[in-house]
Order: C-alpha cells, then structure tokens, then sequence
C-alpha cells in the first residue's frame, strides 16, 4: 500500500472522492466512519430572556421568540429532512425538548423541570446532526 | 512560501483516494476546513466537531469511562460533576450536552461554564440534586 507521509497536509476543502459515495475517517480503535455524517451540522448558544441574542453559533442565521420558554433556531444552510437529531441543554433546572421541527429550524419548548410551567432561561443551547440538503 | 504541489486529485498505487497523516490544517484560514456535506450544501470541519465528552458513573463509582479532551473530573457533591479539560475552550459561549438515567425523571442541566471546564447538575421529578446512574456530556463550540 502507498502511503503519503507527512506531518501536516494544508487544504481548503476537503470532498468525498468519485469512487465512493463519503469520506472515510479511520478512528482510535480500527473502525471507520465518514466525516459529514460525524459533525454537527448546527450548535447555538443563546441568550433566552429579555431580547434574545445569539450568543456563539454555527449555521444559524437568526433566531424567533415564538412566546414564553419557546424559540426558533433558524438554520443558514437547511437540513435535508425533518427527522435529524437533536440535543439541549440549559443552565437551569429545565425540560428543554423539540416543539417541531423542519428543514430550516428548530423550536424548541422549555418547561420548569419540576411541573409543566413553561419559562424563559438565560441561556438555552442546542446541537443538531444529521444530513445537510 | 512553502513549497506546493498542485493537483486535483491524489490516490494511492492501488488506485484508492486513501491518504495518512496527522494533522489536518486550513490553507486560508488554519482552523476552517469545509466540508462537502450529503447533498449540495457544506458544512465546516472545526465547527462541527465534538470539542469534548465524557461518560461517568454518578452513583457509585464516580469513575468516567470513556472521554475525550477531558483532563480531569471533580464530584460536585450529589448530583454534580465538574469536568476539566486538557485543551480548553476559546470561550464561555459553546454548546454543553448532558443527558442522563437513573429510576427517576430526571433533569440535566449545565452551568458555572468557563473556557477551562464546566459543571453539570442532575435533578429529579421533585426539583432535588441525584446522582444519575449514568450519565452523557459533551460540547460543540469553539477551541481555544
């Protein structure tokens, strides 16, 4: 087998080549997996009280205050489909879950961790992965 | 200027698209590599990497069981855990993720975060700090 050895290889981008349909990664333990399918294809970090405001973020061009504990995070490039996966958290003792979800964003619904309040937090986040449109 | 070699595609002798190194690097900008994406549209390496995670046993051992870029963990008293990490953020804005189980409902939350670590919180039905049997953290942000 050839192999190109070096320390460092500088690129711009980086496709998956002709021959095959993603690009393979080779991980820690021998496996393999293909890069798209392992990034998170969007993350914010918010600020959730008062006027909302993007905090740091990826791929979100904009977010909605849809009402109380309730925002839309708005994707820059959309998903392909609506059934992508999803994480969150907050820095308060909350249920922080998907109201819905499309293509372009997600919504998200926050409630008291400890009845069905539904409340606004300081700073909710969220991750998405799945496949890019 | 460093030396270059232009080209549009590189393969091995056998014919495979199939490189090794060990580090992969910017051209333009050295922390900003895109990436082709499923469909039509890109999506960037660096941003959309796992910059850290963890998997702990709350209950009992207090033992993390896998992780990476984690250097340390600290029990945080009941239902707390703080993780230390070995290259830290570029930030106190990045995105944590926990997720948690034991027998009851269970609420996670992340909070006290700095550029160096972050601590997480474990609640039950009844707004009460537990210690999740075990328990999944991890953040996507931006690298120091």
């Amino acid at each position: 087998m050839s192999t190109i050895v070096g320390t460092n290889i500088e690129v711009t981008n980086i496709k998956y080549d002709s021959d095959t349909t993603a690009m393979i990664v080779s991980s820690t333990g021998g496996g393999a997996g293909t890069v798209p399918q392992g990034l998170a294809k969007s993350w914010c970090n918010f600020q959730g009280t008062s006027t909302i405001s993007i905090h740091n973020s990826f791929n979100v061009t904009d977010l909605t205050d849809v009402g109380t504990g309730q925002y839309k995070v708005n994707y820059t490039s959309a998903m392909a489909s609506d059934k992508y996966g999803y994480a969150f958290c907050a820095n308060a003792q909350t249920d922080v879950g998907m109201d819905d979800n499309a293509t372009t964003y997600c919504h998200l619904f926050v409630r008291q961790g400890w009845d069905t309040t539904t409340i606004d937090i300081t700073e909710p986040c969220c991750i998405i992965h799945g496949d890019l449109a | 200027m460093p030396s270059q070699i232009k080209v549009d595609e590189i393969k091995n002798v056998a014919g495979q698209y199939k490189i090794k190194t060990n580090v992969f690097e910017g051209q333009t900008t050295a922390g900003s590599i895109t990436v082709q994406g499923e469909g039509t549209a890109t999506t960037n390496l660096q941003q959309g990497l796992t910059k850290w995670f963890a998997t702990h046993r709350g209950d009992f051992s207090n033992a993390v069981e896998d992780s990476f870029n984690v250097g340390s963990h600290t029990d945080y008293g009941t239902g707390g855990v703080i993780y230390s990490f070995t290259n830290n953020m570029g930030n106190t804005d990045y995105c944590p993720h926990v997720t948690g189980i034991n027998g009851d409902h269970l609420i996670s939350s992340g909070g006290n975060v700095s550029a160096a670590s972050c601590r997480f919180g474990h609640y039950n039905q009844s707004n009460g700090l537990t210690d999740p049997g075990f328990s999944s953290h991890s953040a996507v942000g931006d690298l120091a």
